[in-house]
């Protein structure tokens, strides 16, 4: 007798798809803030928001998703350890995340409005904002990076698009890896000023998404997708702001997947199997340094610390004249100062809007002044962050960790399961469950 | 997809070179769909019609030749034409997107499919030889030692570069900004009870010291439109003052020269006047005294209405902090110190003690206050640095300026608290009825209770302090001398009226105006030694701001200026 057996991936997959359907239906009648104006031309209003406005409970229904959609990832990448069920979950979250929801809001994204809501005192976060930020970090807390596994949008899309990676040596990837402390310190900065949202300007995947930028940004999307067929995750590994916090919080994780369900046999099968460079292999037993000269590089590294906290700090804040143009009202205000310098007058439409306004330019110079004031400071913060990144990252390299297994290193996997299928132990496992 | 092709019988070989075969020609076609977009594009942006040459063209024809129809209609079909132009290149262009996308995923699944086929068992023989773990690590930090060079390199060339490259007005602007703010709100009479909110005048403002009658002193008299509560504050010729009603609150700016009103205007912002509590009676809705630092001059009213204006009555911000929950209505007068505007927003519920930076009214800090109060905030310098006290029906506290961190708290005061503190020779001096006088140490951040009075006590004036004397005027008519060191009562002298408003000091004579309307000048001293009294004709209980040797005292309906010396300076 035959019976109909109905597998978890594919009701999951049926209850993801339903979701999918449901919210671009109903996306699509979203209702319009304000009403149109009537006219009788048959002239179709194109939206005035991208992605439009979605009204709350449609919100609650993006954060429903990602919390569905990281407990199957995360079930996925540790329990069932099905690197085909995470594919087509990243396929899925290529599709809702990216193509309906247009690539916002995003949890990478939330990070700034993090940041503003903690520095800018009128400036509100939304809570569904404030759950993007929080949900993944607390899954990765528990179960390591599955949320860049499939269900970050921008994490999927390269790791779909990952034909022929090519291997990045380990000096390389430390050296550019150190890139998204710099980038993750701009973006709080420019958030946090009020300036910017820097990670939305130049999201490298939000132009697919949507179908359209402009040129500039879209030749730099081409860009970003023809690399990401020869380089693994380059967005995720070398730029992702986000992925600096979800790495902190994967090496403190609770779980996290391993390659080999069982002991690891040191094969080396799975050595090269991660594109990504994320396996830490087993180490030569002798140390290159004796136990006494460990200590002392230690101890001069560990004073140099603040010294370079300092030096980085004090660097920084001279930044502010230089930083602060990104800023509209200081950028406003030294076009301003140019024009009343050569005797010019409206020569941008900002300055034209400004001058019709009647406020002095003093006002606006006072303002501008206290928004660079802000920027010394955020520089001394900024470059205090970077020294002090660059100081644990030396200390870092210069402690041997001796390992005899091949194991994921906790911070840098995606969680994404390539591995799996190289180890012989999964095959067997595998075969075992074939078997029962 | 091996599963697959063994499912469907399908030769691997065919496979691969169909896969080849999608892969090239979806290369291809993606390749030309991309050129045909950057041509779309290139065209597009030839075509817009906003920018569109001939059309400007034929815009500037009609302009100087408004009567001609055909041109009108002219430009109407050229202009419909580009707009569909446009339009059609706008929705090739996203069908290019569609069709490029759709291009790009057939190639990358062949490829994909193509990958898999020839995917062979890993044979760590022919692993490359990776670099030994520790020789990785030693090449790595030697990297990261030259990325932070180069880092902090580029970071120093783009700070000299951007410092050099600053030059002008705005530049100067900016600096000014911070310098004239650090040093100009001790100049003149800023706020209420002149500089720091301590009710001592700057040595350079001291009046004279001869003295005439009544008639003789008061140089100028002019009434003030609106009934108010409010002190005058003075920077340069221009002395600001409010007054209002529960319909309209307004700032005015006389001429300190010849009492002319200068600018005057009304406030009235907030959402529902209606819903304003009735203060028709003491204290009214014009309690608070204004702040200027010589930029802007901001004031408050008992409805919660902040604003600001540049000194030429330009409105810069206003703000509406709520209706506050205060039985009496508002009454703690503003006080700025460098580029911030600090509001003790005392009330029954939710207090706060605002920090707004006073060029655009932005919240640059707020820390929650415990209870109500009517007393204004101080700001002086203490040999820990520069404090900004309060006292509230509970509490002294100080707060650090620039953060708003409290520095420290003394539970020492009790009742309605209407005085503010004073502050002289390291002492913090806070006094109430139904609580007492007390005298605050600052011990580092250690303040101690130096000693505590409960004779006669103000409920309204605060106290009066030099590093010899603290003066103390009850709504009674009491006006009492404490040894600032011991507390200990030197002195009494009764007046004819009760002083609601609060003494102050100019040089080596203090100017206490009783309710009356009668300005009483004495000198400070172990004994009670008169010099004068210069009766207004009204009831008076604002407190006196004197500044250039002249001295500006609001009545109830009158705003005078006092000069004591017979030449007139
Ligand atoms: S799961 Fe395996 S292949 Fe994927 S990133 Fe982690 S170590 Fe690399």
């Amino acid at each position: 007798m035959s019976r109909a057996v109905v597998r978890p991936k594919s009701w999951v997959m049926f209850i993801l798809l339903a979701i999918c359907l449901i919210n671009s239906a109903a996306l699509a009648q979203d209702p319009a803030r304000f009403p149109k104006p009537e006219f009788e031309s048959g002239y179709q209003q194109p939206p005035t928001q991208t992605p439009p406005p979605r009204s709350t409970g449609r919100e609650w229904m993006d954060v429903f998703v990602l919390a569905v959609a990281l407990g199957l990832t995360s079930y996925f990448a540790l329990k069932k350890r099905s690197r085909r069920a995470i594919w087509a979950m990243a396929v899925f979250s290529v599709i809702y995340f990216g193509f309906i929801r247009e690539g916002c809001v995003c949890a990478v994204g939330s990070l700034q409005n993090v940041s503003a809501a903690l520095f800018l005192s009128d400036y509100v976060i939304p809570l569904t904002v404030l759950a993007f930020f929080v949900i993944p970090l607390i899954f990765t807390l528990f179960f390591g990076r599955t949320f860049c596994a499939a269900v970050c949008p921008l994490g999927a899309v390269q790791d779909l698009v990952m034909v022929k990676p090519v291997p990045v040596a380990g000096w390389l990837q430390e050296v550019l890896g150190l890139f998204r402390y710099v980038y993750l310190g701009f973006a709080v900065l420019f958030a946090a000023t009020g300036s910017a949202f820097l990670i939305c300007r130049y999201d490298p995947f939000v132009s697919i998404f949507r179908m359209g930028n402009d040129f500039g940004m879209m030749l730099y999307s081409i860009g970003f997708v023809a690399l990401s067929i020869f380089v693994a995750r380059p967005y995720c590994r070398f730029l992702c702001p986000y992925g600096v916090l979800l790495g902190w919080m994967s090496q403190l994780s609770k779980k996290h997947l391993t390659i080999t369900p069982d002991s690891c046999h040191v094969c080396r099968l799975c050595e090269t199997s991660c594109p990504m460079g994320a396996i830490d292999k087993p180490t030569p037993e002798k140390l290159p340094v004796t136990r006494e000269q460990g200590i002392r590089r230690l101890g001069v590294l560990l004073i140099f610390v603040p010294v370079m906290i300092a030096i980085g700090g004090g660097t920084f804040s001279r930044l502010d004249v230089f930083l602060s143009k990104m800023h509209p009202t200081v950028s406003l205000a030294e076009k301003i100062d140019l024009e009343n310098r050569t005797g010019t007058a409206g020569t941008t439409v900002e300055t034209l809007t400004f001058r019709s306004s009647g406020t002095p330019a003093e006002t606006l110079f006072a303002e501008a002044g206290i928004i660079r004031k802000r920027f010394r400071i955020g520089g001394w913060l900024l470059g205090g962050f970077l020294g002090l990144i660059l100081g644990v990252k030396l200390i870092g390299l210069s402690i041997f960790r001796t390992s005899t297994e091949y194991e994921p290193n906790r911070a840098a996997c995606f969680s994404c399961g390539r591995c799996f299928s190289y180890c012989p132990n999964e095959h067997q496992r595998l075969e075992n469950i074939r078997h029962y | 997809m091996n599963d697959l092709i063994q499912k469907f019988n399908l030769h691997e070989k065919t496979v691969y070179a169909v896969c080849r075969t999608v892969a090239v020609v979806a290369a291809v076609f993606s390749l030309i769909i991309c050129v045909l977009l950057i041509a779309n594009y290139l065209q597009t942006r030839a075509i817009d019609p906003l920018h569109s040459q001939a059309l400007e063209t034929l815009v500037k024809r009609l302009d100087q030749n408004p009567g001609d129809a055909a041109l009108r209609e002219q430009i109407r079909a050229l202009h419909l034409l580009s707009r569909k132009a446009y339009f059609v290149h706008q929705w090739q262009l996203r069908s290019g997107g569609v069709l490029l996308l759709i291009g790009v995923i057939v190639m990358l699944a062949a490829l994909k499919i193509m990958q898999n086929l020839q995917r062979q068992a890993p044979n760590p023989e022919d692993f490359p030889d990776s670099n030994n773990a520790w020789e990785a690590l030693e090449q790595a930090r030697n990297w990261v030692v030259g990325l932070s060079v180069f880092i902090l390199g580029l970071a120093v060339i783009f700070a000299i570069l951007s410092y050099r490259e600053m030059s002008g007005a705005f530049a100067e602007s900016g600096e000014t900004e911070t310098i004239a703010l650090n040093n100009e709100p001790l100049k003149f009479w800023p706020n209420f009870r002149g500089p720091g909110g301590n009710g001592v005048a700057n040595a350079e403002d001291v009046p004279g010291d001869g003295i005439i009658d009544s008639a003789h002193a008061i140089v100028w008299k002019v009434p003030v439109p609106r009934p108010g509560l409010s002190s005058p504050v003075v920077w340069e010729n221009h002395l600001f003052l409010t007054g209002g009603d529960k319909h309209l609150r307004e700032v005015y700016c006389f001429d300190t020269a010849s009492g002319e009103i200068l600018w005057q205007r009304a406030v009235g912002f907030t959402a529902d006047s209606a819903s304003l509590p009735d203060l028709e009676t003491y204290p009214g809705y014009a309690s608070p005294s204004v702040a200027t630092n010589g930029r802007y001059v901001c004031a408050i009213f008992a409805s919660g209405e902040l604003i600001c204006f540049d000194m030429t009555g330009n409105e810069i911000w206003t703000r509406d902090l709520g209706i506050p929950d205060n039985h009496y209505g508002h009454a703690s007068s503003l006080i700025m110190y460098q580029q911030m505007l600090f509001v003790q927003y005392d009330q029954n519920s939710n207090s706060k003690l605002y920090a707004l930076e006073a060029a655009t009214g932005k919240t640059a800090w707020e820390v929650p206050r415990s209870d109500i109060s009517w007393s204004s905030p101080i700001c002086v310098n203490t040999e820990n640095g520069v404090q900004l006290i309060l006292a509230n029906s509970k509490t002294v506290d100080a707060y650090d300026p620039q953060s708003g961190r409290r520095l420290w708290t003394l539970d020492c005061m009790g009742g309605e608290m209407g005085p503010s503190p004073a502050f002289a020779g390291g002492m913090v001096y806070a006094a109430n009825e139904n609580a007492a006088a007390v005298a605050i140490r600052l011990n580092g951040s250690q303040p101690e209770i130096a000693w505590e009075f409960d004779g006669d006590l103000p409920d309204t004036a605060s106290p009066l302090a030099t590093d010899r004397y603290v003066f103390l005027a009850t709504s009674y008519g009491l006006l009492s001398c404490l040894d600032a060191k011991t507390g200990e009562k030197l002195w009494e002298a009764e007046l004819d009226y009760g002083c609601y408003a609060s003494p102050v000091l100019a040089g080596n004579r203090v100017y206490a105006m009783d309710s009356g309307g009668v300005l009483v000048i004495f000198e400070p001293g172990d004994t009670y030694q008169p010099v004068a009294e210069i009766s207004l004709g009204e009831k008076s209980d604002c407190t006196p701001a004197i500044v250039g040797g002249r001295i500006y005292v609001r009545g109830k309906e009158y705003l005078y200026c006092i000069v004591l010396n017979q030449d007139g300076t």
